[in-house]
């Protein structure tokens, strides 16, 4: 069974924001592994003539009228956080003072 | 002591008939909750205010109103239900069942909470489930584990856990669940219950915290046929918010032609789960339905398009939660939840996109025509939920491959987007509750309604309970 690397799982983690525990990290790689495993088991089906379906219902381009309609007010927008300033979300630093 | 309602139909005559009034039956509930739920474990948040003041609005309004008048205006009157965690209730929390949304109060609530409640419908309570609906056991709930009501050293299911242990437990009348990979089949042939997985797009998933987006459907428990057919008629319907949106027909025959798929009764189905359908099959021979073999070869590859897609969708979805404008950080993801995402960010990245996530959705093409082709010879399929009855608490919780390959038999619906209604039928020789599901084309719920009806007169069905202790 070919392994994913421990290498691969922490760019993955990082790639997805998600926080590993290091001590974590031999377990994780031997769950993803049997699980990736048991999914390369689609390689055996021939899908030269066929296409993805991304969806089950077929429905194409469902629209609804371009009509204005009552929306959240701020005060509940903002409602589940403390960590806002003048009715803003605040967020961490993309930029640096001096870029 | 009230005697507690097993239907809509019971509710209601009762309440007219002045046998209870609407508060004596929210209490009857949340005594019960008091005194059992604190070992069985189904409740996130009990409602307690909302469902006295809910109640009261409507002993008001009995008094004042003629019953054909109200139940016209309000079906669902007095009918108590409690909602999974995954349903955003204004002002009421919602955790999903994880620690990332624990004091989360939404700012609006779900389109199916909102129809249930101007139907009439009271809300008990918010209920236990696997963590963002991550699981088939309920031992995935950051929280705890919900017991099964029918003994406590065994799973309810999942990931609807509290939601169908609390209908089994008499905690409410029915519940809402949510079904992505047979979150609502399952803990309802391990619960006792019936439990409905409608159409893809069928019932609004405007409010409802998103799993996977392709496969996510709502879905519910209740006691009897009569019980879902009512609550589909409520629910079925468009708010303009779901894109999906579909009405179900009204097709109804005397006779069916039930397919049985042979991949489905393989070595891996308990033997009791195989004897027990085989009885209801028999059963379904006996009154003239027609009970033909068929064999459906790419089911077998089901889980593992289901394994790809679904983490794929997931990995997605749950970026929206950077604890920005709400919940924790994104170190507060259990340890299922970071497996799934980095699963899905995974066979979606550069290099593996087309081994596995292009190869899944081509596959996914392959079995939807399987299914499509195999209704042109028959109106239903009828299979195992499981191949097993309920496991034992931790017994798959630390393989998490041998948890996945517990949804062998649901996935085949999700990925389809074809209804199946889980119908409970039988027992275990440990007492715990066996059943089978009845698959259909698209949008065909009334015709799985009827031959559910059809059954339950054959065999003079009685809802059955646990005591609890």
């Amino acid at each position: 069974m070919k392994k994913i690397s421990k290498s691969d799982i922490i760019k993955l983690s990082k790639l997805a924001k998600v926080s590993i525990d290091k001590s974590k990290l031999s377990s994780i790689q031997d769950e993803i592994s049997e699980i990736l495993d048991h999914l390369s088991a689609l390689k055996e089906i021939d899908t030269s003539k066929v296409k993805s379906t991304s969806q089950s219902t077929d429905l194409k381009n469902i629209f609804n009228d371009d009509e204005v309609q009552n929306s959240l007010f701020v005060e509940d927008v903002i409602s589940a956080t403390n960590n806002v300033y003048n009715n803003l979300f605040k967020i961490d630093a993309i930029l640096n003072k001096d870029d | 002591m009230i005697n507690l309602p097993n239907s809509i139909e019971e509710t209601q005559q009762s309440i007219f008939e002045k046998k209870f009034s609407c508060v004596e039956l929210v209490d009857s509930y949340l005594n019960r909750i008091r005194v059992f739920d604190d070992r069985i474990k189904c409740f996130l948040t009990v409602s307690e205010e909302q469902a006295y003041d809910k109640a009261k609005w409507i002993d008001n309004l009995v008094s004042e109103n003629q019953k054909d008048d109200l139940l016209n205006k309000y079906p669902l009157l007095g009918a108590v239900f409690s909602f999974k965690d995954l349903f955003l209730t204004k002002n009421i929390r919602t955790t999903a069942g994880s620690k990332i949304l624990e004091s989360y109060i939404p700012q609006y609530s779900s389109s199916v909470y909102e129809n249930i409640m101007k139907a009439g419908g009271i809300l008990i309570g918010k209920t236990n489930c696997d963590a963002w609906a991550h699981g088939s056991s309920g031992e995935n709930s950051d929280y705890f584990p919900t017991k099964n009501p029918w003994n406590y050293d065994y799973v309810p299911g999942g990931s609807s856990s509290g939601s169908a242990a609390s209908v089994t437990s008499k905690f409410c009348l029915s519940s809402f669940g949510t079904e992505t990979g047979g979150s609502v089949r399952q803990p309802a042939n391990f619960c006792g219950v019936f439990g409905l997985k409608p159409t893809y797009g069928s019932i609004s998933r405007y409010g409802v915290i998103a799993m996977s987006s392709s496969l996510d459907c709502v879905g519910y428990f209740t006691n009897t046929t009569d019980d879902s057919s009512k609550i589909f008629n409520t629910v079925n319907i468009s708010d303009g918010f779901d894109a999906n949106f579909s009405f179900a027909s009204k097709k109804i025959k005397s006779k069916y032609n039930i397919g049985i798929p042979k991949e489905f009764f393989d070595n891996n189905v308990d033997q009791q789960v195989k004897a027990n359908i085989k009885k209801a099959i028999s059963i379904f021979e006996k009154n003239g339905h027609n009970l033909i073999e068929v064999s459906l070869p790419h089911t077998k590859n089901a889980i593992d398009v289901y394994y790809i897609i679904q983490p794929a969708e997931v990995s997605s979805n749950l970026s929206r939660y950077d604890g920005v404008r709400y919940g924790n950080s994104r170190n507060f993801f259990g340890s299922e939840a970071v497996r799934r995402i980095l699963l899905g960010t995974y066979v979606l990245s550069k290099g593996y996109y087309d081994e596995y996530y292009l190869k899944a959705m081509k596959v996914r093409s392959i079995l939807t025509q399987e299914i499509n082709n195999v209704f042109t010879n028959v109106d239903f399929l009828l299979a195992p939920v499981s191949p097993t009855p309920a496991f034992k608490l931790g017994e798959k919780s630390k393989n998490p491959l041998q948890m996945y390959l517990s949804d062998i038999f649901t996935i085949t619906a999700n990925i389809v987007g074809i209804p199946s209604l889980s119908i409970p039928y039988g027992n275990t020789d440990l007492g715990l509750p066996l059943g089978f599901q009845i698959m259909g084309p698209r949008n065909c719920e009334n015709t799985i309604f009827d031959i559910s009806k059809k059954f339950e007169s054959y065999i003079n069905f009685v809802p059955a309970f646990p005591n609890l202790s």
